[in-house]
């Protein structure tokens, strides 16, 4: 477990898949995330079983915690790439409007952290669709560096919007 | 017989695989290229059988006046979105710099664009590999993104450009 002042990161656990699946399948979730099915519960036992394939793990997830050990949230690191030691990083909380409250920030901290201090990762890195403005914001304020904007990359709400890259060198790191 | 008519893209075969290990093991296409270990047999008959029910990768052999010359195509074909990724290697050195890459650019963006209908195509170029950056750039893709100290090679840390080309701004080679 790592702990934060606000927030703990547990190991997600198969009892988790049902509430995790509630909230991916969620408006506010879907937004911002390339899934585009509905998912179900064999999608998510699948997933479960995915990511404990590979060794060294190419997924890293965590159970994102409150105080009060209320599961929140899901963060965690996919896409690694132990060879050019670089991630994309992965976050999202039950409610909407995370983006503004401490908790993320938290969060975001603490996997940077494991990712740099623990995993030895040299890049970490996020892909942010522009109709998300929240999450513009909050990579913007913990000094993620913007390394373009891939056009017109995805569809959605009808029309073509462009994803952001925002990474985070080793070298950039403070703790 | 210009250039242009003498090329041709054709269909990959378990014939062509010896061919393939060849070229990407050789000094010439390996340090460009983000696969970072030598290719044998069976890693080249995996690809391939693979591929056989992947419609997400499309590939072809170049054929330049009816000899092989390299292997080119799509792969990460997302249908969702419309967008994929473009693959291009001239095995022989000997025809790099002649304008064929220019040409067989344009045969994929055309097989693309026309028949899979996607809206944008995309290209990852480590930083030093100039001379493809040029082939891109000259075949119209713009810049994206440039991945920071996205790949080690050569004892060292090197960007990826990633550029892009849409449909609407695709002129047809004639």
């Amino acid at each position: 477990m790592f702990e934060g002042k606000l927030v703990i990161l547990r190991a997600l656990e198969k009892e988790d898949l049902g509430i995790l699946k509630e909230w991916r399948n969620s408006s506010h979730v879907r937004k911002s995330t390339r899934e585009y099915k509905l998912l179900n519960m064999i999608n998510q036992k699948n997933w479960f079983e995915s990511i404990h394939q590979s060794n060294p793990p190419k997924e890293i997830m965590f159970g994102i915690l409150n105080k009060r050990k209320k599961l929140i949230g899901v963060t965690g690191l996919t896409y690694i790439d132990w060879k050019n030691r670089n991630s994309e990083i992965s976050i999202y909380f039950s409610t909407k409007n995370w983006q503004t409250k401490p908790e993320a920030k938290e969060v975001i901290n603490l996997i940077v952290e494991y990712g740099f201090e623990e995993l030895n990762l040299h890049r970490l890195y996020v892909e942010i669709f522009s109709l998300m403005k929240e999450n513009i914001k909050l990579f913007s304020q913990i000094k993620f560096i913007k390394e373009g904007e891939l056009r017109e990359k995805v569809w959605r709400q009808n029309k073509w919007w462009n994803t952001i890259i925002f990474s985070k060198l080793a070298s950039e790191y403070k703790k | 017989m210009n250039k242009k008519s003498k090329i041709e893209l054709k269909k990959v075969t378990k014939l062509d695989l010896k061919l393939l290990i060849e070229w990407r093991n050789s000094k010439d296409i390996f340090p460009y290229n983000t696969q970072y270990f030598l290719l044998n047999s069976k890693i080249q008959i995996d690809w391939f059988n693979k591929m056989q029910n992947d419609n997400s990768k499309k590939m072809f052999m170049i054929l330049y006046g009816k000899i092989k010359i390299g292997i080119c195509g799509l792969i990460d074909v997302d249908k969702k979105n419309k967008n994929a990724k473009i693959a291009i290697i001239i095995g022989k050195k000997a025809l790099h710099g002649k304008g064929i890459g220019t040409i067989v650019i344009s045969h994929i963006l055309k097989y693309g664009f026309n028949k899979l209908k996607l809206h944008s195509i995309n290209s990852e170029v480590i930083e030093y590999n100039k001379n493809s950056i040029h082939l891109f750039e000259k075949s119209q893709f713009k810049l994206d993104a440039t991945y920071r100290d996205a790949i080690w090679r050569n004892n060292r840390w090197w960007n990826i450009k990633s550029m892009s080309i849409f449909k609407k701004d695709f002129n047809e080679f004639e």
